[in-house]
């Protein structure tokens, strides 16, 4: 008989310890992200782990999503499709994160957006730009050319970026022989093709169309057929590093003309690889400029950031680039919809929707509804000009 | 085009270092050292720490740069390399291969990923024009200096007694140790050399593509292209590979367009291995009819 009790007695207590982890597991808010962090595209997951990190740690100094902790689940992809498939398989379903950041890479956002979206999780793009993963104009479970219903992103896209750069080279740069230059990578070619389209769809057509290899140490030929076409501005589609060679390039060839920059140009890579930091160059972004004066929380926030993350390079003049704090607006607002819903992600998808205006550290203003899961599709880029470092509006 | 060719001379110039780095340590050890481009990589960012974070004067700097270089082919060589000697070829590559790797996982962790402004050390003054395009004193000082180094290495490799121990050591590893040479030491001075050659690649590419971990990547490839290009086996020859490879490369990508680059240059080295697999200017193995 006391041998009977005693054996209930244990199984209650360890039922009751299991009850106590459990409890204790799930008192904290699982975010997942994944995204390449290491070789040499790293900055594009690293700056983007860096916002959300600094918006949990913001939050969760505040005394969390109430009262729970935000714990966030990153996976180094390594460029890798399949792993990153994998990494996000095993957020959702053994870490059960309620929702899951995509990686800014197209390759690895089109392998993870189906897992997320089979798992019923919603799926944020906060720096990813291409239209394949998601479509600015639409939002369609069937249709492979919208949006789906549960994807939802806080960037703004390489097409929407083209249709303004095109305007921009036009009629702000008062170009009428204008010529493109794109890397050979998907990101150049997907600008290649953005560009090519908007330029058609404003009866434009670019005098010369240059295609050249991403880890190019000299541009000097590339650059040599584009100005037998004579062109009176030049538009380039690709990352931060090569425009800064294009830049470099330009001067000794001596070509004056306007270069016009997409914005990957505000990573660091083209300040510190282009002379005079690209002083002159010009970039579009959907994004405000964290050098804009007249927003000193934004400035104060990107100098934040500048000395928190400084071993990553950035400076008190090379503030940080769109990227990172797209993912920090991201998390922001998320938490907001979390506290508004709770933790479950059907839910939170609906709650996204019906997130109303959400104010974003830059000033810019990110909206959702059922029709618009671009949340900066509402707004049109704006031109930028380098000058000493820093990205202002030209005069 | 003149331009073109012009700056695929320049170009041309650091795949000549390159090449001949990897041939150095070819001819006197037979394996091939896939890790140089990494070299070029840590020769770059220490001379980079240690100017920007540590405030040295540049020259100062460099010099601690090309000793880290050789510190690191020198443990490369006692690790790993001395062994593979007597692997397979294949097995040696794949090794170096691997290195490689590492070495740039490890910069990562210590320089980060971002691109930093690398001091240059010749200065960026417009000195004259070829064609349109405006050759700098850093240009002229890349051309002046790789073609003293590149002289000066084949005269030590033909001409001295240094440089016939090298070849020897390759050829026969037995017979240097009859007649007194010591092999290991040999090797050493090689690799030694190599890492040098990797730092003066270093100090005039970093300027030009930037101080981060990925720019060994950028030439490493070519660089060991070139040298097959113009003949592993001897010092001269892989030097005209590199030079032959960057103007190919620059004038494809003027004529047929930038996407063409690469492929035309890499096609052309296939047909030419096919016709010449030692090269343009390789050595041919004799054998004895009896």
């Amino acid at each position: 008989m006391t041998k009977k009790i005693t054996e209930k007695i244990l199984v209650f207590l360890i039922s009751c310890s299991f009850l106590l982890v459990a409890g204790v597991a799930s008192a904290e808010i699982k975010i997942g992200m994944g995204g390449i962090m290491s070789g040499p595209f790293a900055a594009w997951g690293l700056d983007g782990k860096s916002g959300m990190e600094m918006a949990i740690e913001e939050i969760n100094a505040n005394g969390g999503i109430k009262g729970e902790k935000v714990v966030l689940l990153a996976r180094d992809d390594q460029l890798d499709t399949t792993k990153a498939a994998l990494q996000a398989e095993e957020l959702i379903y053994k870490e059960k994160v309620i929702v899951y950041f995509a990686s800014t890479i197209t390759g690895s956002a089109k392998a993870t957006v189906p897992v997320a979206i089979k798992a019923k999780i919603p799926v944020i793009l906060a720096g990813q730009q291409s239209d394949i993963t998601c479509a600015w104009q639409c939002v369609d479970s069937k249709d492979k050319n919208c949006c789906n219903p549960w994807v939802f992103r806080f960037s703004g896209t390489v097409s929407q970026q083209a249709d303004a750069m095109v305007i921009m080279a036009r009629d702000q740069l008062k170009g009428k022989r204008i010529a493109l230059m794109h890397d050979n990578i998907g990101y150049g070619l997907e600008w290649k093709a953005d560009l090519t389209k908007a330029a058609a769809a404003n009866n434009m057509e670019f005098v010369a169309s240059e295609m050249f290899p991403l880890m190019e140490i000299d541009y000097t030929a590339s650059l040599s057929r584009v100005k037998k076409a004579n062109p009176d501005v030049i538009v380039v589609g690709t990352l931060g590093a090569p425009a800064g060679r294009i830049y470099n390039t330009m001067k000794k060839l001596g070509m004056n003309q306007p270069l016009l920059l997409c914005e990957a140009a505000m990573e660091l890579a083209f300040r510190t690889t282009a002379q005079d930091m690209g002083d002159g160059a010009y970039v579009a972004m959907t994004q405000n400029s964290p050098y804009d004066k007249s927003n000193p929380e934004f400035q104060a926030f990107a100098k934040k950031w500048s000395q928190k993350y400084g071993d990553i390079g950035y400076t008190d003049t090379l503030l940080t680039q769109p990227f990172g704090f797209q993912f920090y607006d991201a998390m922001m607002c998320l938490a907001k919809v979390i506290e508004a819903v709770g933790k479950d992600p059907e839910k939170i998808r609906e709650g996204l929707e019906n997130m109303g205006p959400c104010k974003g550290i830059s000033g810019v203003t990110y909206v959702f509804n059922k029709d618009k899961h671009c949340a900066m599709s509402h707004l049109v880029p704006q031109m930028y000009q380098f000058k000493n470092g820093t990205v202002i509006k030209p005069n | 085009m003149i331009e073109s060719i012009f700056a695929g001379l320049l170009t041309g110039a650091i795949y000549a270092l390159l090449a001949l780095a990897y041939s150095i340590v070819f001819t006197t050890t037979r394996v091939i050292n896939f890790a140089l481009g990494e070299t070029i990589m840590v020769a770059a960012m220490v001379t980079y720490s240690a100017n920007e974070s540590w405030g040295l004067p540049i020259i100062t700097a460099v010099i601690v740069g090309c000793a880290a270089a050789v510190l690191l082919n020198l443990v490369i060589r006692a690790a790993a390399l001395s062994r593979l000697q007597e692997l397979d070829p294949i097995t040696a590559l794949l090794v170096t291969l691997s290195l490689g790797l590492l070495i740039v996982t490890v910069a990562q962790g210590i320089w980060g990923t971002s691109t930093a402004v690398f001091p240059n050390v010749f200065g960026n003054i417009k000195l004259f024009n070829v064609g349109d395009l405006a050759v700098t004193s850093q240009d002229m000082a890349l051309l002046i200096i790789v073609a003293l180094v590149l002289v000066g290495v084949d005269l030590i490799q033909r001409k001295t007694i240094l440089g016939k121990s090298m070849q020897a050591a390759a050829e026969d590893t037995d017979a240097c140790g009859v007649v007194g040479l010591n092999v290991g030491k040999i090797n050493a001075i090689a690799f030694s050399l190599a890492a040098v050659l990797c730092t003066i690649a270093a100090v005039l590419l970093a300027p030009i593509a930037g101080a981060n971990v990925q720019l060994g990547t950028m030439v490493g490839l070519k660089g060991f292209a070139a040298a097959i290009l113009g003949g592993l086996t001897r010092g001269r020859s892989a030097i005209f590979g590199g030079l032959l490879f960057g103007i190919g490369e620059s004038l494809s990508g003027y004529l047929f367009g930038g996407q063409s680059k690469e492929i035309i240059i890499f096609v052309a080295l296939m047909i030419i291995l096919g016709i010449r697999p030692t090269g343009l200017w390789g050595e041919t193995d004799w054998k004895r009819a009896a």
